[in-house]
């Protein structure tokens, strides 16, 4: 009887532990990998030796990847969030994703070639880390420092934020959205807007089928 | 004599009085949005931003572009080992201020070693024998003493800053070599070197200033945001606490921290 409850209390133990519970050293071996595989797929973009539309394809899947772009939309509208309209939320969704890929592109292009090392990390809480790094291998012969923030959700690690210079890139933007939006007496579609203007100067064609379609 | 000049002053100080404050309160952002950025004179910034964004468009950058072209790797190394030499006095300063000995004895090590055997500082011997680097300035250590940052403010010509800061670079002038004498402080030689350093730094900048063009949503806030989160993460290292305080990213995160 009692090697009976215990079974079914071990058992039951088990079954509610998470499936997957990460540690500092699987969030390394994740920037690592992972971080390593967009800057090789970029360098492949300025090499030339693929098709562009391929290697973009390839982007794409390999941000989504390494970054919760989700979680990072609807961290940068801050309390904006809150009681926005399902279809206006769903369209700065789009247009933000495809501002932060745009933008991911062009700065990890300037690593392109370069070898990311990871040097360590801190943990924040059992699911939270920021894993430190330096890109190097660049022609003009500097390290740089990229801090990468990473968190574990359901089992699946993925990067929130990235520091570069003492600047988190998530954090600037969310502070630049809400002022848009503040300025606007909270008004998401001015967000929208601005982002539009900004995807029109990255690629004509990226704002034809993202704000025209 | 005197209730007559007193009289006079205070019918001259009135209506200063009245469009100064006018002006401030037009100034100071009456948004709740700005009150919440830690950022009630926004308006006047974004002027003053704009002003700044015109003058590097039309002087700083092609100085800098044209400094760069013409001037070796090499020499402009040597110009910003120079300018970090001669800044050493204000950082063992605040090292001292700030009661940290070893960045004090560190610093005071670098200055003597690149002054003499770097020839004047032009090149870094200290960094080659592996002595530690420290930046502090006062904003630092009046932040280390508990100082708030206080509201932003955009400097004309110089840039972001804050009422802490912008208080901490003043001082900072004291230390600094080229105001030990006050004639030689306003000489032609010392007012070379700091231009000659303004133009260093805007040189050094130029990667920084293409980023942030080609990542900025509203480049003000960027800057602004920019600035805030690099005197934080200085002041943090410091401490030794870079990454104590970092954003919720939760699904249902919605409210303002």
């Amino acid at each position: 009887m009692f090697k009976t409850t215990l079974l079914a209390g071990l058992l039951a133990c088990t079954t509610l532990l998470p499936a997957y519970a990460a540690d500092a050293s699987q969030a390394e071996d994740f920037v690592e990998t992972q971080a390593q595989g967009v800057i090789t797929v970029l360098q492949d973009m300025r090499a030339g030796e693929r098709e562009m539309a391929e290697v973009k394809a390839d982007f794409r899947d390999r941000i989504n990847e390494l970054a919760d772009v989700d979680r990072i939309t609807n961290f940068v509208l801050g309390r904006y969030r809150r009681g926005a309209e399902p279809a206006t939320l769903e369209e700065f969704q789009t247009v933000f994703r495809e501002f932060a890929i745009n933008v991911y592109e062009s700065e990890l292009t300037n690593y392109s070639g370069q070898t990311l090392d990871v040097t360590g990390s801190v943990t924040r809480d059992e699911n939270d880390w920021v894993v430190r790094s330096q890109v190097s291998g660049g022609p003009d012969g500097d390290v740089y420092e990229v801090n990468w923030r990473v968190q574990e959700r359901d089992g699946t690690l993925k990067v929130l934020d990235a520091q570069v210079a003492g600047v988190w890139l998530a954090q600037t933007q969310r502070e630049q959205i809400t002022s848009v939006i503040g300025n606007a007496g909270g008004n998401i579609q001015a967000a929208i807007d601005t982002l539009c203007g900004r995807i029109q100067d990255q690629d004509a064609d990226d704002y034809a089928r993202v704000c025209e379609g | 004599m005197l209730t007559t000049f007193v009289g006079r002053a205070r019918r001259a100080i009135k209506p200063a009085l009245v469009i100064g404050v006018a002006a401030l309160t037009t100034a100071c952002a009456s948004r709740e949005q700005a009150a919440e950025t830690g950022d009630p004179f926004e308006p006047l910034n974004r002027g003053i931003y704009t002003v700044n964004m015109a003058l590097d468009d039309a002087v700083l950058e092609p100085a800098a572009n044209a400094y760069t072209t013409v001037t070796p790797g090499p020499a402009r190394d040597g110009v910003q080992n120079f300018m970090t030499n001669l800044n050493q006095p204000v950082v063992f300063a605040n090292t001292l201020l700030q009661g940290n000995v070893r960045a004090s004895v560190e610093t005071f090590g670098r200055f003597t070693v690149n002054t003499i055997f770097g020839i004047g500082g032009v090149f870094d011997v200290a960094s080659a024998a592996g002595v530690e680097q420290h930046q502090e300035d006062f904003g630092q250590t009046l932040a280390v003493w508990g100082v708030a940052d206080g509201p932003f403010i955009m400097l004309p010509v110089l840039g972001p800053s804050s009422l802490r800061d912008g208080t901490g670079r003043f001082v900072d002038r004291y230390p600094h070599p080229l105001n030990w004498n006050a004639e030689y402080s306003q000489s032609t030689w010392a007012w070379g070197v700091r231009g000659l350093n303004g133009l260093d730094t805007r040189a050094r900048a130029q990667g920084v200033f293409t980023t942030m063009e080609s990542t900025a949503i509203d480049p003000y806030v960027q800057v602004r945001s920019a600035y805030r989160q690099l005197r934080a993460s200085q002041i943090a290292n410091e401490n030794g606490d870079a990454f104590g305080e970092l954003p919720d990213f939760s699904a249902d995160y919605d409210e303002d921290e």
